[in-house]
C-alpha cells in the first residue's frame, strides 16, 4: 500500500500555525514526544476527495538555523534528519500578514529545499486594523508560490488551501540566491535587504487605511509600563483566583461524586478485600486523578487565551526583570504564580518557556510554592497548636500561614539560584521574542488545545497517580487481622447505639492500620523520623499522603480512631492528647512547627512527580527533585524540633 | 556612538553597524535586525530593561545586554 503523503505546518512563532493545524485536522490528531527530547509532536490527518495526508504541526522558527531544541527538531523534521521520520512531501508555510518582513526570510530558505510549498497568509484582519494591506496575488507572483489568505475563524480559504496542498507537486524556482561563501550573518543581511525591496514593491504599508481607533487605544494602554503593569497584576490576580477559587466547587463535585460512588459500590459488594480494593483503591485512585482536571482546565484556559490574544508575551516582557534576579526569564512568571494553586498544571504550563534550562529550573522551583493541597494539613496543625492571638488587626495564626507561604517562595527562589549556578549552569537566558499583535482568539482552536492538555494529563500522569494510590491502599489494607475483625463483630453484635458502634468501627480501623504493611512501615521508619519528633502514626500518615497531600488528614483521622471524615476539631483534640509509649506528648509546638516546615518544603505529591517525569521526558529530574526537597524538608523539620525543644 | 540600548520610548533609529556577532545577535538578525533597517523603540519594561521595538510592523523584545551590539544613527 503506498505511503500516505505528508506535509508539515511551519512558520514563525505566533503566526497561527496551531490554530490552522487544528482546523485542518479537527479531532483527527494526537500528541506524542519526539524520541529522546521533551518537544511535543502534534500530528494529524487531513482529508480531501477520498485521499488523506499526514500533517505535522512543527514548533515555530525564524530561519533554518535553529536557536533552541524546539527549532532544531523542526529543521530536522523538514530536512529528514530524524531516523523515525522521512522528509515531508510538502510544506504549508504560515505567513503572518502583520509580520511579513520577518516571515519572508524563512519562507525563502524553505522554498530552496526542493519541497513544494504553499503559503497560508494569516492574520489579515489584524493587519487591516494595523493599516497593512497585502495583495495576495501580487505576493504570489513575486514569490512564485501559491499564497492563500486564510481566516481560520470563519473558515475562509481553508478549502482552497487543502485543495492546493493536495494538488501541488512541483517545488517552485528559488526567487533569490545569496552570495556563495556567505556566513549566517551575511546571509541574513542579504535576505532582509531583498525583503525590504520586495516590500517596497508590494507597498503594504503605503496602501494603509487609518488604524482602527479602538485598536490604537488598547495598544497604548497595554504597551506603556505603568498601565500595562496594572493590567498585568489584575490579570494575574484573576488567574490566581480562578484556579484557586473557581475550581473548588468543581473539585468538591468530583470529590463528592467519588465518595458517593465508593459508598454505592461498597454497599453492594460483600465486605472484604475486593470491596475495599474497588471503593478505596480504584475509585479513590481515579478520583485523585480526575480531581486535578478543573484546575488544569481553568489554568490552561487562561494561558491559551493569553497566548492566543497575544497578551502572554507582554506579561512575560513585564516580568522579565524580576525573574532575571532568579536566573530565569519573564516567561516563568505565569507557571510560578499558578503553582500557588497547584503545581501540576503549572508545570505543564512551562512549555511556554522556550529555553530548556529555564524550563527545567522553573519546573523544579514550582513545587515549592504553597499549593492548595498543603492547606488542609496547615489548617489542622495551625488551628490546633498555634494560639489565637491578635496583634492589632493581625492574627498570629494568619501570620504563621503567611510565613509558610514566604517560606515556600524563599525555598523556591534559593533553589532557582542554586540550580542556575550548579546542575543547570549555562549562559544566561536571553529574552528575545516577538510580541504578536492583539487578536480575538479562535474559540474552536482554544477548545482543541484544552482537550489536548486534558488528554495528555490523564494519559501520562494519571496512570502513575492511580498506580501510586492503589499501592498505598494495598499497604494500608493488608495484612488483615482476623482477631481484630472477630472482636469488632462481637462488639457490634452487643450494641445498637450508633455512636458506640462508630467508636468500635473507628478503633478497629485504627488497629487494622497499625498492624498493616503501612503501619509496620511506619514503625520500621520511626527511628529515622524520631529526631523530628514523629512517632509511627505520624510517619505512616505522611507515607500514606504521598499520592496526595490532602490524604494525610484523612489517614490521621483513621490512625487516631476518629474516622476519615471527622471534623478538624475532633481530630485536633486527639492530636493534642496523643502520647508515645513513655507517655510524652507527640504534638508539641516544636514538632508541629517542624512538620509545617516539612510540608512547606518536601515533595509529597506523586502527581507532581508524575508530571515532572512527563514534561522532562526522564526520571532524572523528578528523582532529583524528590530527593532534594525531601532532604531540605527533613533538615528544616529536624532543626525546628531540636532547637525548639531546647528553648 | 549610540546603540539600540540607548533608544528611549518613541525614538527611531537606523541600524548602522553590528559590533559583535554572537548567538543572541544572530538570533535578532534572523528576526530582521540588520544594517540599514529603520527601527522604533515602542516601550520599556519596568526598570528600562528589556525593551521592545517595531520594524516593518513586527515587534521584538530584547535585553540591553544584547541591544548594545547594534549601533544606530
Amino acid at each position: 500500500m503506498p505511503r500516505a503523503k505528508s506535509a508539515v505546518v511551519i512558520g514563525n512563532p505566533n503566526s497561527g500555525k496551531s490554530t490552522l493545524f487544528n482546523h485542518l485536522t479537527g479531532l483527527n490528531q494526537k500528541t506524542a514526544n519526539y524520541p529522546g527530547v521533551t518537544v511535543e509532536r502534534r500530528s494529524g490527518t487531513v482529508f480531501f476527495n477520498n485521499k488523506k495526508m499526514d500533517l505535522i504541526d512543527l514548533p515555530g522558527c525564524y530561519s533554518i538555523y535553529p536557536f533552541s531544541e524546539d527549532e532544531r527538531i523542526s529543521i530536522d523534521v523538514i530536512k529528514g534528519n530524524l531516523a523515525s521520520l522521512t522528509s515531508p512531501d510538502k510544506i504549508i508555510y504560515v505567513l503572518d500578514a502583520t509580520q511579513i518582513y520577518q516571515g519572508l526570510t524563512f519562507l525563502q530558505q524553505l522554498s530552496e529545499l526542493n519541497i513544494p510549498v504553499v503559503v497560508a497568509l494569516t492574520m489579515n484582519d489584524i493587519a487591516t486594523k494595523k493599516g497593512i494591506k497585502i495583495n495576495p496575488s501580487l505576493l504570489s507572483n513575486k514569490l512564485k508560490l501559491p499564497v492563500i489568505p486564510i481566516n481560520a475563524k470563519t473558515g475562509s480559504g481553508l478549502n482552497h488551501l487543502i485543495e492546493t496542498i493536495f494538488s501541488i507537486e512541483t517545488p517552485a524556482e528559488p526567487i533569490f540566491s545569496i552570495d556563495k561563501g556567505s556566513n549566517h550573518a551575511e546571509e541574513f543581511s542579504q535576505r532582509f535587504a531583498y525583503n525590504q525591496n520586495l516590500l517596497k514593491e508590494l507597498a503594504p504599508f503605503e496602501k494603509s487605511e487609518t488604524v482602527q481607533r479602538s485598536y490604537a487605544i488598547i495598544k497604548r494602554l497595554v504597551d506603556k509600563p505603568l498601565s500595562s503593569t496594572i493590567i498585568f497584576l489584575s490579570a494575574m490576580f484573576i488567574v490566581f483566583q480562578a484556579v484557586f477559587a473557581w475550581a473548588t466547587p468543581l473539585m468538591d463535585l468530583i470529590d463528592n461524586g467519588a465518595t458517593a460512588l465508593s459508598a454505592l459500590v461498597s454497599s453492594n459488594l460483600e465486605d472484604g478485600a475486593l470491596n475495599s480494593f474497588v471503593s478505596d483503591g480504584i475509585i479513590a485512585g481515579v478520583g485523585s486523578v480526575i480531581i486535578f482536571l478543573p484546575q488544569i482546565l481553568i489554568l490552561f484556559l487562561f494561558i491559551i487565551l493569553m497566548e492566543d490574544t497575544g497578551y502572554l508575551s507582554r506579561a512575560a516582557f513585564l516580568s522579565d526583570r524580576l525573574m532575571r534576579s532568579l536566573g530565569l526569564s519573564g516567561q516563568s512568571i505565569i507557571p510560578l504564580l499558578s503553582s500557588f494553586a497547584c503545581a501540576v498544571p503549572s508545570i505543564m504550563a512551562t512549555r511556554v518557556i522556550p529555553n530548556n534550562r529555564d524550563r527545567i529550573v522553573t519546573i523544579l522551583t514550582a513545587p515549592f510554592m504553597t499549593c492548595s493541597a498543603r492547606l488542609p494539613i496547615y489548617a489542622l496543625l495551625i488551628g490546633a497548636f498555634v494560639p489565637q492571638i491578635n496583634y492589632g488587626f493581625l492574627n498570629l495564626q494568619g501570620l504563621v500561614l503567611f510565613g509558610l507561604y514566604l517560606l515556600g517562595i524563599f525555598g523556591g527562589s534559593l533553589t532557582a539560584v542554586l540550580l542556575r549556578k550548579s546542575l543547570l549552569k549555562g549562559p544566561k537566558p536571553n529574552f528575545i521574542q516577538t510580541i504578536p499583535e492583539f487578536r480575538v482568539p479562535d474559540l474552536t482552536s482554544v477548545l482543541y488545545k484544552l482537550y489536548d492538555r486534558a488528554i495528555v494529563f490523564l494519559k501520562r500522569a494519571g496512570t502513575v497517580i492511580l498506580l501510586a494510590s492503589v499501592f498505598v491502599w494495598f499497604l494500608s489494607y493488608f495484612p488483615r487481622s482476623e482477631i481484630i475483625q472477630e472482636n469488632l463483630d462481637i462488639q457490634l453484635s452487643e450494641t445498637t447505639d450508633s455512636a458506640l458502634r462508630e467508636i468500635f468501627l473507628n478503633n478497629a480501623a485504627a488497629d487494622q492500620l497499625q498492624q498493616s504493611w503501612l503501619g509496620r512501615t511506619g514503625r520500621t521508619l520511626e527511628p529515622f523520623f524520631a529526631p523530628l519528633g514523629w512517632d509511627w502514626r505520624v510517619t505512616s500518615a505522611v507515607i500514606a499522603g504521598f499520592p496526595a497531600r490532602e490524604v494525610v488528614v484523612a489517614v490521621m483521622g483513621t490512625i487516631y480512631a476518629v474516622g476519615e471524615e471527622a471534623e478538624n476539631e475532633t481530630l485536633a483534640n486527639r492530636l493534642t492528647n496523643a502520647v508515645d509509649q513513655e507517655g510524652n506528648q507527640i504534638f508539641t509546638l516544636p514538632m508541629v512547627i517542624g512538620m509545617l516546615i516539612f510540608y512547606a518544603w518536601c515533595l509529597q505529591c506523586v502527581a507532581t512527580i508524575a508530571i515532572i517525569r512527563r514534561e522532562t521526558n526522564s526520571w532524572k529530574w523528578p528523582v532529583i527533585s524528590w530527593v532534594y526537597m525531601t532532604t531540605i524538608g527533613y533538615l528544616g523539620a529536624f532543626t525546628a524540633f531540636q532547637v525548639g525543644s531546647m528553648l | 556612538m549610540k546603540t539600540l540600548k540607548d533608544l528611549n520610548a518613541d525614538e527611531t533609529g537606523i541600524i548602522t553597524g553590528i559590533s559583535e556577532i554572537n548567538d543572541d545577535v544572530l538570533r535578532l538578525m534572523s528576526m530582521g535586525l540588520v544594517v540599514g533597517v529603520e527601527i522604533k523603540c515602542e516601550g520599556l519594561s519596568l526598570g528600562g530593561d528589556p525593551k521592545f521595538f517595531s520594524l516593518y510592523g513586527s515587534q521584538i523584545t530584547a535585553r540591553n545586554n544584547t541591544l548594545h551590539f547594534f549601533k544606530v544613527s
